[in-house]
């Protein structure tokens, strides 16, 4: 009977044992989770071309040109990103003639000048126009010139040809990036 | 007239003081006892960094946070960390740098894709109620970064982890859930009692045996 009983004592022992390990095994654990979206921003510029008073309609291809003429084209630039941009503009002149064959025309000065270079473009060496300030987002610049005036008389080499005069305009941040858009390292952003 | 102007001048500029916004908060992430969780304070749904937007190439941004233990009813509090970044984002995030700070000593600085310590959990320490600690994270995008990352974007989870202790032993609050990792861990304890158990029946026997 005695040993009954102590073997019954030690089952409810072995028992007890049981649920309070069970109990300090049991650990408390939460977790929260914090989600961290991490973004870049950009720069992005538009080139607009307008002609007319005052701009007043979008610039359209000239045809039959009169030497001596003066035609309306107002390229400006639009900084239409989220960042502000120092800016820089290259005017160039591809000759294409009868034949179909494509030059570009190094110096386009004896068939035509562009007029009234806007205030804060300067040329500088490379053949860029440089912006005097940054262009703060949404701002646009001054006109890089508004016309462009042919020659008095057209020398022979220049007459029956078809020119493209392209205005093209490049951007790059302002932020770390130099104190001028001349001093400025520039990226592959441009229009 | 006088009296009239003094009362709107004070008006105006308790106006101004109530409207001036609080740019640069430190977030807070608390241990709290009511709800035996983590409350993100500071945070916008979440985002305990939320001025780490529209970076550009050269910049370094930081942000303070404060872990902190408000919980009174346990002893101590041991916090961990841990970040997982997006694996599908990992081609941007790569090329960003992650400095991680606890209290002024650098933890860690990896590529902001493999955060290097925080990929498993860190122990950030032990926290008795009321003890707190400042981490303060740096993201830095390289001024070289090409244009093909311009406005992409990536995310982060940053994983808080507590145990609570009261008495000396980790302890199981009533959080009303079923303990399933308590009864994964009691399956040792009940097989050691079994063990125990027999252990006791077989040596009884063997003593009345001999008796």
């Amino acid at each position: 009977m005695r040993q009954n009983s102590r073997t019954r004592l030690l089952i409810v022992l072995g028992a007890i044992s049981l649920l309070s390990l069970g109990g300090t095994v049991a650990y408390f654990v939460t977790s929260e989770t914090a989600h961290n979206v991490v973004s870049m921003s950009g720069v992005s510029i538009l080139l607009n071309e307008f002609a007319g008073p005052e701009g007043s309609h979008p610039f359209h291809d000239l045809e039959d040109i009169v030497p001596g003429k003066t035609y309306s084209k107002i390229p400006y630039i639009e900084n239409n990103g989220p960042e502000p941009v120092w800016i820089r503009a290259k005017v160039s002149l591809k000759q294409t003639a009868n034949d179909g064959t494509e030059s570009a025309v190094a110096d386009f000065s004896r068939l035509m000048t562009l007029e009234n270079i806007g205030p804060n473009w300067t040329l500088h060496s490379d053949g860029f126009y440089y912006y005097a300030s940054p262009l703060s987002s949404g701002e646009s610049s001054t006109p890089i010139f508004d016309s462009v005036k042919f020659a008095d008389a057209i020398d022979g080499e220049f007459q029956l040809s078809t020119y493209t005069l392209t205005v093209s305009a490049e951007a790059t941040q302002v932020k770390h990036n130099g104190s001028s858009a001349l001093d400025a390292a520039w990226t592959e952003s441009g229009v | 007239m006088k009296r009239l102007f003094n009362y709107i001048a004070s008006t105006f500029l308790a106006l101004t003081l109530l409207m001036t916004p609080n740019a640069h908060a430190t977030s807070v992430v608390s241990f709290e006892n009511n709800a035996d969780r983590f409350v993100f304070y500071n945070a916008s749904d979440s985002d305990l960094f939320s001025d780490f937007h529209a970076l550009m190439p050269g910049d370094t941004l930081s942000a303070d946070i404060a872990v902190k233990n408000t919980a009174a009813e346990y002893d101590f509090v041991k916090i961990y960390l841990r970040a997982e970044p997006d694996p599908s984002s990992s081609t941007f995030l790569e090329k960003l740098n992650l400095n991680l700070y606890q209290d002024g000593t650098l933890l860690s600085s990896a590529p902001a894709s493999d955060p290097a310590v925080l990929t498993e959990n860190f122990e950030l320490g032990t926290f008795n109620p009321g003890a707190e600690t400042l981490l303060t994270v740096e993201l830095s995008a390289p001024l070289t970064l090409e244009n093909d990352f311009q406005f992409a974007g990536g995310g982060i989870n940053w994983i808080f982890t507590a145990e609570a202790y009261k008495d000396g032993k980790i302890i199981a609050p009533d959080t009303g859930a079923a303990p399933t990792i308590g009864i994964t861990l009691a399956l040792p304890g009940i097989l050691f009692a079994a063990l125990l158990t027999t252990t006791l029946v077989l040596l009884i026997n063997k003593r009345k045996m001999r008796k």
